[in-house]
């Protein structure tokens, strides 16, 4: 039960911190105010969104992983 | 590189400036913080499942070990996302009477450099090593009388170079 809850904890921790990043980004972004990031293009605002997401689970599976594995 | 319409505004433009081009750092300043955290991860996953078969009885020093775990493991993610966004924070942008050096981090850092082109007075290119010549980057520094603006990771550094040198003596000329 302990590791589900640290499972559940580390998550909750992770996505919260992939969320603040993420906004600092796009304020940054903003700052600049070059439409860079458009439409046409390999790197887009929308394919680094869904980078960040996908890498956001691998990491909550991963760290799920070794408290499953390891506590 | 990359061309937009001249009329295009980001931050620091002045009234009476045409957009020519702009670029991001090259990608082989990425690949240092991804190879990084991969080979961290695999070497992790290793020693953690090592660990994990070996079955140690003592719960403090199977639970220290997780701990420490989770925190590399942690740490190399956040690095390896900083600077995956610290990439599309650092742009140079140059326009036909200033080049422009905007770099940001998430946090801590808000720069903008401008350098007039009329008071440039000697744009170098410097490309040393094998790897900028197998990539094809480098080093592109404007001297003026006081100050020097040095534009680190250039991609298509000649390309870069060659526009600058163009752009430099139109504006002297006119």
């Amino acid at each position: 039960m302990t590791a589900v809850f640290l499972c559940v904890g580390f998550c909750v921790f992770i996505l919260l911190t992939e969320f603040i990043l993420w906004k600092r980004f796009s304020a940054c972004l903003k700052g600049i105010d070059l439409p860079f990031l458009g439409n046409s293009g390999l790197i887009t605002k929308k394919r680094i969104n869904v980078f960040c997401i996908l890498h956001t689970i691998f990491l909550c599976v991963f760290i799920c992983y070794m408290i499953l594995a390891g506590w | 590189m990359v061309t937009l319409d001249s009329d295009i505004g980001f931050q620091g433009k002045h009234d009476n400036e045409e957009y020519d081009f702009h670029y991001y750092r090259h990608w082989i300043k990425f690949v240092l913080p991804f190879a990084i955290m991969s080979v961290g991860y695999v070497v992790i996953f290793l020693i953690f499942t090592a660990f994990v078969q070996q079955e140690v009885e003592d719960a403090l020093v199977r639970h220290t070990f997780l701990a420490i775990c989770i925190f590399l493991t942690l740490l190399l993610h956040f690095n390896f996302l900083k600077e995956f966004y610290v990439r599309f924070l650092y742009v140079v942008i140059v326009t036909d009477k200033t080049v422009h050096r905007i770099r940001k981090t998430l946090f801590f850092t808000d720069d903008h450099q401008s350098i007039h082109l009329k008071s440039v007075q000697d744009v170098k290119k410097i490309k040393h090593g094998i790897l900028p010549n197998l990539f094809n980057y480098g080093k592109i520094t404007l001297e003026a009388q006081e100050t020097t603006l040095a534009l680190h990771y250039v991609p298509k550094v000649k390309r870069v170079h060659e526009k600058l040198l163009k752009l430099q003596s139109k504006v002297k000329t006119s």
